[in-house]
């Protein structure tokens, strides 16, 4: 039996008149990274806000290393977790050195200041003023103070939202190593290449509700395809010509763009292209990729995925 | 590549509890890291820095000079002129707004950058993130009332007849009773717009009420107790006790409950309501 570190029952919580969080349950065990994942509005910040203590639910229960938010010991279960909220500006005229410094002071136990400086390369840059931090600079002091309890728990709520490419690779490296020594994660994405490569298991968020949760292999596995064939159309296309072609595992229609689910890229694309062919079907373009999580998204909701 | 360094981690990998503060660095009492962060952070603000000791001092010299020559044929004597009751009433009124804005600005500034949330997810106390305001202004206190007393008594010839030590706890007094209000004004609003607002409603009747630049008495007698229940009021009449007529704290009685009251009661309820979400 795994240990249960951060777990969630029947959470509800409405927003005026929106839904924000529908009855939402999972469970995260103890060292894995579990990653929420979802487009924008699909409620995986106010999920992270529950869990964190930050907001109530108004409706459902919530244990994070198997204690309740809303009592004494609400300051014991914190000096165990670290956390980098979205859109955190931290103060612009202190320096580094001075911020981390601050995060240090609230903690009983962690790290020393240099040490997660040094973790997180920050050392050239620890008598800088924060204003003058790039972002990646910038998201890195936020993972500092994040760790300078020497955390059990790392609680990320899109953390590379916005980077460029080398300074996400620099934070996936610090969640990877921290995972691997034992840490339990949980990141909010809508990076779909973010949560693959991170994240042990994965919980598709739509519309407030967990609609898909697995590993990545797993979720992918469930296409039953190894890959999505895109075509876009003039005028649509008639899906009676694809219903005798083997190796079709799934189609979603988009207006007149289709998404092709299939297992055997080669011999169904030929068919396919025949069809259009005989029925003279015009169409604009043809594209291929193996399945990714993003197609997953596409299957279940049957909407394109945007960021 | 980034390497995570193990060695404040416990034995079997576990990134657990590390050892307490191994580095060089001495990290001190949240309290005090947190009013130093403060401090920093106004030293660092040249906008702030004007408006709380140049400004003042600049207002004083021009008032000062300004309301210079006693009337045809009269002569006053130092401690009755004008400009010996205008330095007291320029202590409040510097008092007032920088506690105001010094706190109250920064209050819904630091929520308007979900930098109060952030905080709210670590083990800080709450009490310690607000009274580390009130400490911080505590120490630009000693050269904002020291820089008026100074240019007062050297430009002006106007002297404190009363202690240092009255005008010193005075000026404290006075700076709680506003750091608590405004905390109560920035206790809720993410919009530093909404809060000058109502920094501006709070102060500016105290501006005219509260016998800065003029006697209160000038004002109906019906009035007259509400203005004297006022912070500012109660800070202005008992520091022009002590600075012009050499009196000492202890005769100020109510004046010092007033402020102490309005602190108490400002700090306590905004405790109550702040919003750190």
């Amino acid at each position: 039996m795994k240990e249960v570190t951060i777990r969630c029952e029947s959470l509800s919580r409405r927003y005026r008149d929106i839904l924000a969080v529908d009855s939402l349950s999972f469970e995260v065990f103890a060292g894995e990274c579990f990653g929420l994942l979802g487009p924008n509005g699909a409620g995986k910040t106010t999920t992270m806000e529950i869990l964190e203590g930050l907001a109530t639910p108004d409706s459902g229960k919530v244990s994070v290393l198997g204690h309740r938010w809303g009592n004494r010991d609400d300051a014991s279960v914190r000096e165990r977790m670290g956390v980098a909220l979205q859109e955190t500006r931290l103060p612009d005229r202190l320096t580094v050195k001075e911020t981390v410094r601050v995060f240090r002071s609230f903690y009983s136990h962690g790290r020393s200041v240099e040490e997660v400086l040094d973790m997180l390369d920050l050392n050239a840059r620890q008598n800088s003023r924060v204003q003058k931090l790039s972002g990646g600079e910038k998201q890195r002091l936020a993972l500092c103070c994040a760790l300078i309890s020497s955390p059990d728990i790392l609680f990320l709520d899109e953390p590379t939202t916005g980077l460029d490419p080398g300074a996400r690779l620099t934070i996936w490296e610090v969640v990877e190593s921290f995972r691997n020594r034992g840490g339990t994660v949980l990141i909010t994405t809508h990076y779909m290449e973010e949560a693959a490569r991170l994240c042990d298991r994965v919980g598709i968020m739509d519309n407030g509700r967990m609609i898909a949760l697995d590993t990545t292999q797993k979720l992918i596995e469930s296409l039953d395809a190894d890959n999505v064939i895109e075509i876009r159309t003039e005028n649509g296309m008639d899906l009676n010509l694809l219903s005798n072609i083997d190796g079709i595992r799934g189609i979603v229609k988009r207006g007149n763009t289709f998404a092709i689910n299939v297992r055997g890229l080669d011999a169904v694309l030929r068919s396919i292209l025949d069809e259009l062919g005989r029925s003279n079907t015009d169409f604009m373009s043809v594209s291929t990729h193996p399945v990714t999580l993003e197609d997953v998204f596409v299957h279940l909701t049957g909407r394109e995925y945007r960021h | 590549m980034i390497v995570l360094n193990n060695s404040s981690g416990s034995a079997d990998g576990n990134p657990g509890h590390g050892s307490a503060d191994a580095g060089s660095m001495k990290i001190r009492h949240p309290l005090i890291e947190l009013s130093i962060a403060r401090l920093i952070e106004f030293i660092r603000d040249p906008g702030a820095l004007f408006w709380v000791f140049g400004f003042p001092v600049l207002l004083a010299v021009v008032l000062g000079f300004a309301f210079r020559t006693p009337p045809e044929g009269q002569v006053i004597e130092p401690g009755m002129r004008y400009i010996d009751f205008l330095i007291p009433g320029l202590i409040g009124l510097n008092i007032m707004g920088s506690s105001m804005w010094g706190i109250g600005y920064a209050v819904v500034d630091s929520r308007r950058r979900r930098l109060l949330r952030r905080f709210a997810v670590t083990p800080m106390r709450r009490s310690h993130f607000l009274l580390a305001f009130f400490l911080s202004r505590l120490v630009f206190l000693i050269t904002e009332v020291g820089l008026l007393l100074l240019v007062g008594w050297l430009v002006f010839d106007v002297g404190v007849r009363g202690s240092l030590l009255s005008v010193a706890v005075l000026s404290i007094l006075g700076s709680f009773s506003f750091a608590g209000l405004a905390l109560l004004v920035g206790s809720r609003t993410e919009s530093t717009e909404v809060a000058s607002g109502w920094m501006n409603a709070v102060q500016i009747p105290m501006w005219l009420g509260s016998g800065a630049f003029f006697s209160y008495s000038r004002f109906p007698d019906i009035v007259q107790p509400v203005l004297r229940f006022l912070p500012l009021t109660a800070l202005n009449d008992s520091m022009r006790f002590v600075i012009n007529k050499g009196g000492s704290i202890m005769d100020m009685a109510l004046e010092t409950a007033v402020m102490i009251l309005w602190g108490i009661a400002t700090f306590a309820l905004a405790m109550k309501i702040f919003k750190w979400q």
